[in-house]
C-alpha cells in the first residue's frame, strides 16, 4: 500500500469545505463539524482527520448531499479535481469517483 | 392586526418535508450557479487589473492573461496566436505556463506546440477558425496540431494533458481578425452550463480589447520613434544647409557691395539701381539663414546662456541710440521713457539684445509716418518688465495667438506678404530667447490702427550682498 501523506486528505476536505461555503455560505461550517472524526479550525484554515480519511471525506460529502442533493456532490467534485489525481483510485472515496 | 379576509380564507400549501428538500435543493443549485458567476467575474475583473495595468507589451499581456485564466478557470491550457498580416501566418503571442503542458517531456512533442501556423492551407482547425472567423470545438489535439505526430501517439499525450475538449475563438476587433485564442479543457462542452459558455464569450471579447489596446499603443509608440528620427533629421539638415549656404551668400554680398562702392569702376545709374536690389535681397537672405541656423540650435538646445546683472535701461538705451538712423529714416520718432528707477537684471546681454532690436525692429515696420514707438521700463514682483509701443497698424484679437510662432505672418498668407515683412521667426526666436532666462513675452492691441504694444520680462538680478 503507497503511503499517501495526510496533508492531502485534509487538503481535500478544506477545499470540499471551502467550496460549499462559497456556496452556501457558514452552514457549509456547521455541516462540516457534524462528520464524526473532522475536526477544523476555520481561522486557520486546519482540517485534520482522525480515522479513515477515506470515509470521513466520504461521509462530508454525504453531509452535504442530504441537505442540498445531487448538485452538491457535484460542487464537491470540482472542488477537488484538480487534487483527486494525487490519491490512489482504490482509496478515492466512493461519491467522488 | 386582523388579515383581509382574502387572505385568511385563501387556502395555505401545505409543503411536505419532501417539498422542502426540493426547494432546498433548488436554492442551492441556484447559489451554485451564482458562486460560479461570482468565480468568472472575478477573473474578468483580475483581466482588466492586467489590461490596465503599467504593463504594455503584447506579448506580456497575453502571457499574464493565459496563465492567470488557467490558474483561476482551471483551464488545462491556453494559447493566444497573432496575425501578422505582412507574413500572412499566426505567431504563437502566449502558451499557458501550467503543470500540463510540463508533463510534456521530450522535446519533439514540446515542437508539436508551434510558433507559427502558415493562413494558407485551412486543414489545421486554428487556420480554419481565422480564415472563416467562427470558432470551433474540438475532442482531438490532433485537429488543432500538424499531425507530425501518429494519432496513437497523440492520444496519449491528450490523456496525459488530461485535456478533454478544445474551443477556438478566432479574435476580432472592429471587424479585423487579430488572432485566435485556444482554450483547452479538462470536459465536453457538451457538460457546460449556459454561464460557462457565457464566460468563455466574454473573455474571448476582453481578451480581444486588451491585446487590440497593446498593438495600438505599440503603433503609437513606434510612430513616435519615427517622428522624433524625423525631427532630429530634418534639424541636422537645416542646420547643414544654413551653413552651407551663409558662407557663398556672404561672398555673393562682400562682391556686390564692393560692386556698388565703384570697386570695379562706375556704374550707371541703372546698374547701380541693379545691384543695389541684388544686394538687399542678399542681405535678407543671410539674415533668413541666421535666424533659420539659430533656431536650429535653439530646437536642439544647443544655445547656452551666459547670466550677468545688466542695466536693461542704459542697455535699451544705446540700442535705441543706433536705431535712432533708421527711424529717422522712415519719419518715426524713437524714444526711451525713463519713468522710475529700474533695478538689474540678470541677463546675457547680447541674447537681450538681439530681442530689443527685433521688437523695436518691427514696431517701426508696421507704424508709419509720423507715429512713435517708444520703450518703456517697470518693476513686476521679482521681474522687470520692458514694454515697446507703437502707434503703428495694430492686430486683430485673432491674430495675437499667431505670434511668436514659426514662420507667423500677419495678414492673408506667406504669399502675398509685402516686403516690410521679414522671416517670420524673429518672434520666435525672441520668445526663445526670453523663456530661456525665465521669463515671459507676450503681445496686446487695441486692434487694427490701434497701435501695438510688445511686452517682455527680465528676472531681477539679486543684490549680492543680500
Amino acid at each position: 500500500m503507497i503511503s499517501i501523506s495526510m496533508d492531502i486528505f485534509s487538503k481535500i476536505a478544506e477545499n470540499i469545505i471551502a467550496e460549499q461555503e462559497s456556496i452556501i455560505g457558514p452552514v457549509a461550517l456547521e455541516q462540516a463539524k457534524k462528520v464524526q472524526g473532522l475536526s477544523l479550525d476555520w481561522k486557520l484554515r486546519h482540517v485534520t482527520l482522525t480515522g479513515d480519511k477515506t470515509q470521513i471525506i466520504d461521509n462530508l460529502v454525504k453531509q452535504y448531499e442530504s441537505l442540498f442533493g445531487r448538485a452538491s456532490i457535484d460542487a464537491c467534485k470540482e472542488a477537488v479535481k484538480n487534487i483527486i489525481t494525487q490519491v490512489p483510485q482504490d482509496q478515492i472515496p466512493p461519491l467522488l469517483r | 392586526m386582523k388579515l383581509p379576509s382574502w387572505i385568511s380564507q385563501a387556502k395555505t400549501p401545505k409543503l411536505t418535508p419532501s417539498d422542502l428538500t426540493h426547494i432546498t435543493q433548488e436554492m442551492y443549485k441556484k447559489n451554485f450557479e451564482l458562486a460560479e458567476k461570482n468565480k468568472m467575474l472575478s477573473i474578468l475583473r483580475a483581466i482588466d487589473e492586467v489590461i490596465l495595468s503599467t504593463v504594455t507589451d503584447i506579448g506580456e499581456i497575453a502571457q499574464h492573461v493565459a496563465d492567470l485564466i488557467v490558474r483561476e478557470a482551471e483551464f488545462k491550457a491556453v494559447f493566444i496566436f497573432i496575425y501578422d498580416r505582412d507574413a500572412g501566418v499566426l505567431q504563437r503571442l502566449a502558451k499557458s505556463e501550467t503543470n500540463s503542458l510540463a508533463v510534456i517531456n521530450n522535446s519533439s512533442e514540446q515542437k508539436i506546440f508551434r510558433e507559427t501556423i502558415s493562413l494558407e492551407k485551412d486543414h489545421n482547425s486554428i487556420e480554419q477558425v481565422v480564415n472563416s472567423r467562427k470558432p470551433q470545438i474540438t475532442t482531438d489535439l490532433t485537429d488543432l496540431l500538424d499531425p507530425i505526430i501518429d494519432k496513437e501517439h497523440m492520444r496519449i499525450i491528450q490523456e496525459n494533458l488530461s485535456i478533454k475538449s478544445s474551443i477556438i475563438y478566432p479574435l476580432i476587433v472592429r471587424g479585423e481578425v487579430l488572432g485566435s485564442i485556444v482554450f483547452s479543457l479538462s470536459e465536453q462542452d457538451k457538460n457546460f452550463a449556459p454561464f460557462q459558455r457565457e464566460f468563455i464569450e466574454r473573455l474571448v471579447d476582453v481578451i480581444g480589447i486588451a491585446l487590440d489596446n497593446a498593438l495600438l499603443y505599440k503603433r503609437i509608440q513606434d510612430a513616435n520613434e519615427k517622428l522624433k528620427e524625423l525631427d532630429k533629421m530634418k534639424d541636422e539638415f537645416v542646420s547643414l544647409a544654413s551653413h552651407e549656404l551663409r558662407t557663398p551668400m556672404t561672398i555673393i554680398k562682400s562682391y556686390l557691395w564692393m560692386t556698388i562702392n565703384g570697386k570695379g569702376g562706375e556704374l550707371t545709374e541703372k546698374q547701380r539701381f541693379y545691384v543695389t536690389r541684388a544686394y538687399v535681397s542678399t542681405d535678407r537672405l543671410i539674415t533668413f539663414v541666421n535666424e533659420m541656423l539659430n533656431v536650429s540650435r535653439i530646437e536642439s538646445n544647443r544655445v547656452s546662456i551666459s547670466l550677468k546683472p545688466i542695466a536693461i535701461d542704459s542697455f535699451a538705451a544705446e540700442i535705441i541710440s543706433e536705431m535712432e538712423p533708421k527711424a529717422q529714416e522712415l519719419g518715426v520718432t524713437l524714444s526711451l521713457i525713463e519713468n522710475e528707477q529700474v533695478p538689474l537684471v540678470l541677463a546675457d546681454a547680447d541674447k537681450i539684445r538681439e530681442v530689443i532690436t527685433n521688437l523695436l525692429g518691427n514696431s517701426l515696420k508696421f507704424t508709419p509716418r509720423g507715429g512713435s514707438v517708444t520703450l518703456s521700463f517697470k518693476q513686476s514682483g521679482e521681474f522687470v518688465e520692458c514694454d515697446v509701443s507703437d502707434t503703428g497698424q495694430g492686430m486683430e484679437e485673432d491674430e495675437i495667438p499667431k505670434l511668436f510662432h514659426k514662420f507667423s505672418m500677419i495678414g492673408d498668407n506667406y504669399l502675398t506678404k509685402t516686403s516690410s515683412q521679414g522671416t517670420g521667426l524673429g518672434l520666435y526666436i525672441s520668445k526663445s530667447i526670453v523663456e530661456l532666462h525665465g521669463g515671459s513675452i507676450w503681445a496686446t492691441s487695441e486692434g487694427k490702427g490701434k497701435g501695438s504694444c510688445f511686452s517682455f520680462t527680465l528676472k531681477k538680478a539679486r543684490d549680492a550682498s543680500a
